[in-house]
């Protein structure tokens, strides 16, 4: 039985393997179709949609709303049809939807999400980037005032 | 039209125990555990009402607040369909246990668990995908496609 148990481990550990090295493709691919943007010195997101994307128009963009509550000065947010712009999804190598890329504002690619990425999630990827930082600094501040006030 | 909708939670959970009864009758060379695993996945299909794996979410993980409900506008046609496209694979493992080719009966498989692992953990639904394209096709019996939400203005 020890022998199968290893054996269900290394299959195991292979797929996984091999899924981590599609994602550092698909990363290195994203970041060379990230080049060909400007930096506009503020993080961006980027969110791969289609019209037939009911995950995408239900839960990730109103989760981005949120988000832009706070962050509206600091990301910018870019909604990427995929049947509109196929070449764009090519060059970021986005093979599911929803997909949202985090990029900094040296359009470095911080974050990769496939699937619904929720709000904790992404503000903990977009808090990485210096536009994060001094958004969760302006909110400590913010909330900070609040409390005094209280 | 009525939203169509269907609870993702109960599918990660079919899937997660598809997944595990799998690897555990591959641990225990429990070629019977397979046979038993193809025929819930099948009568799950056929039955959706009976789906055994789906029942422990809805009866027991749901209410003990173990796992919550992912309701999304869906359609549950395709993930019944990858169900049933897992079992037959499984069945077919199955009658290859039967006819002594064990090594094929395996890779049958553990095919189907790496398709359930990519649903599972990177949401790629392969048989999902099949079913919309079937549709495309025109093929009868797949009669629904994707459905499409309005942009809001």
């Amino acid at each position: 039985m020890w022998e199968r148990i290893l054996m269900a481990a290394l299959i195991v550990g292979a797929g996984v393997l091999a899924y981590r090295l599609f994602l550092q493709v698909q990363r290195r691919r994203a970041a060379r179709g990230s080049l060909a943007r400007a930096a506009t010195g503020r993080s961006a997101v980027l969110v791969f949609t289609s019209p037939t994307c009911a995950s995408c128009k239900l839960q990730q963009l109103p989760i981005l709303e949120r988000i832009l509550v706070d962050w509206r000065d600091k990301i910018e947010v870019e909604i990427i049809d995929v049947t509109e712009r196929p070449e764009v999804a090519t060059r970021y190598g986005v093979w599911s939807l929803p997909t949202t890329i985090v990029l900094d504002e040296q359009r470095t690619v911080i974050a990769i999400n496939q699937g619904v990425a929720h709000e904790r999630k992404l503000r903990e990827q977009l808090g990485s980037t210096s536009a994060g930082e001094s958004a969760q600094a302006g909110e400590w501040a913010s909330s900070h005032l609040r409390a005094s006030a209280n | 039209m009525a939203e169509r909708k269907v609870d993702h939670s109960a599918l990660r959970t079919n899937q997660a125990f598809i997944i595990g009864w799998l690897i555990v009758a591959f641990v225990l060379d429990a070629k019977w555990l397979v046979a038993l695993v193809a025929a819930v996945m099948l009568i799950g299909t056929l039955f959706p009402k009976i789906a055994l794996f789906k029942e422990v979410y809805r009866y027991i993980l749901k209410p003990a607040k173990i796992a919550r409900p992912d309701v999304r506008v869906d359609n549950p046609e395709p993930h019944l369909f990858a169900q049933g496209v897992g079992g037959v694979f499984l069945l077919a493992a199955t009658l290859a246990f039967s006819a002594n080719a064990p090594v094929v009966g395996w890779v049958l498989a553990w095919l189907v668990v790496a398709l359930a692992a990519l649903n599972l953990f990177a949401g790629i639904c392969v048989g999902c995908l099949m079913y919309y394209w079937f549709n495309r096709l025109g093929l009868p019996g797949f009669k629904y496609a994707r459905i499409e939400i309005p942009s809001r203005k």
